[in-house]
């Protein structure tokens, strides 16, 4: 069951994508207007700042237009090839050095959907998006909290480490190996 | 450098996805990830693994001024993507290569043809891309603030080579890129190919050209004139990076 709000058939965004590759600028338009409050969630949550997000938006969107044609239906649905496309996009203009929000410029009181880093506080999510949390959740609090901190927030190791006042080995460790963990659940 | 090794793959996988690789390693990962697509293959399967993660980011409607920018840029008076077909019979295309186009017409018999070659114990999954296998040189072009902007690979049997824009190039009217490969040693320059839009390119190499490209140190790009084949940069080059021999010295 997956009933994630605005989730789009994935066989019209095939569809859109297909006619993009062939130039058909209306069809973007149509993917634009169906995907684009999402993927813009997604640069916004790791980016912070809406002026950066919008510039990592419209840097996925000409790569999504490119690329279209190379875009492959059989490998997987085409919005997790999107939100990468954007996610690469932003972790990108993120590492730049003058791309950096200051710590105390973002306060995630401000918003809690977008701060929210705890698995029990999911409300609508699908099947999916239950499996990987569930797995995440047998992990310990730091180790999942380092990967969601970022996955979610694009921090690095080192950031991590700062934030959870751990050496940033410690911090890679629990990345690494918590991921193939969860890769191991996940096919359980 | 042990990328073969596949629990090096899968745990540079993992964390790329996860968006924890930092810095150069991240860069170094993604040119890696254009010549090997054993890990390209991995890559995406973490991202199905992790991208449900991404459900619960709420939506947020971006202003109308992005889709008026991305309105301009992909007009097709800007570099919209060409068909393949049509782009590879324009005239347009064919143009740089004026003096071994008959030979490139043949080779482009062969270029349908050609075998996969696949290294080490990863299956080659139905649907990939052949032509994406087993690429002998590659070269990561960068710009003067060491960003990459294109990736160079070369692939022998039969030798082929393709461009892969990593953000848009657009030259000046009039003016073209033009590649050139510069000779280990000497630091001879050899025109290469020359490139105008942002579409991959992908072509058959001659005998002169893979020569260019096995004896050469790094590959570059500079402005020249369009319309024109000329035999030495006019200019300083604006993006460069070394050229890498993926299989050892038996290659060369």
């Amino acid at each position: 069951m997956k009933s994630t709000p605005n989730r789009e058939p994935s066989e019209r965004l095939e569809q859109l994508l297909s006619s993009c590759s062939l130039g058909d600028q209306a069809a973007f338009g149509e993917l634009y207007e169906a995907t684009s409050a999402k993927l813009f969630g997604v640069a916004l949550r790791i980016l912070k700042r809406r002026a950066w997000a919008e510039e990592a938006l419209q840097e996925a969107y000409v790569k999504i237009w490119r690329h279209a044609g190379s875009y492959d239906a059989s490998r997987g649905r085409p919005m997790t090839w999107m939100i990468n496309v954007v996610r690469n996009q932003s972790l990108d203009l993120l590492r730049k050095a003058d791309y950096r929000a200051p710590e105390d410029e973002w306060n995630p009181e401000k918003d809690q959907r977008l701060s929210t880093e705890n698995p029990e506080a999911q409300a609508e999510t699908s099947q999916e998006m239950q499996r990987v949390l569930g797995c995440l959740g047998r992990l310990g609090e730091e180790q999942r909290s380092s990967i969601l901190l970022s996955y979610h927030q694009g921090l690095t190791p080192t950031e991590v480490a700062t934030r959870l006042k751990r050496p940033v080995g410690t911090v890679k460790t629990w990345i690494r190996r918590g991921l193939i963990k969860v890769r191991e659940c996940l096919d359980q | 450098m042990r990328y073969d090794d596949p629990k090096l793959q899968e745990a540079l996988a993992s964390v790329y996805v996860a968006g924890a690789l930092q810095g150069p390693a991240r860069r170094r990962f993604e040119a890696l990830m254009h010549t090997r697509p054993a890990l390209r293959r991995r890559v995406e399967a973490w991202e199905d693994r992790l991208t449900p993660l991404s459900e619960d980011t709420p939506a947020v409607r971006p202003p109308a001024r992005v889709w008026r920018a991305l309105r301009q840029r992909i007009a097709p008076d800007h570099q919209a993507p060409t068909q393949s077909a049509g782009f590879w019979n324009s005239l347009a295309f064919w143009r740089p290569f004026g003096a071994v186009a008959a030979c490139v017409a043949l080779l482009m018999i062969a270029y349908a043809g050609f075998n996969v070659l696949q290294p080490g114990p990863a299956p080659q999954i139905a649907g990939s891309q052949p032509q994406q296998a087993a690429p002998s040189y590659v070269a990561v072009l960068e710009d003067g603030s060491n960003q990459p902007v294109m990736v160079v690979t070369a692939f022998k049997g039969p030798w082929r080579l393709t461009l892969e824009p990593l953000r848009e190039l657009s030259p000046d009217t009039g003016k073209v890129f033009q590649v050139w490969a510069v000779e280990r040693g000497s630091g001879i320059t050899r025109p290469l190919l020359q490139v105008s839009g942002s579409e991959v390119l992908r072509l058959p190499l001659d005998d002169d050209g893979w020569n260019a490209i096995k004896t050469s140190e790094s590959l570059t790009v500079t402005v020249e004139e369009a319309g024109t084949t000329p035999t030495t940069p006019s200019g300083p080059p604006i993006f460069s990076g070394l050229c890498l021999n993926l299989k050892g010295p038996t290659e060369t």
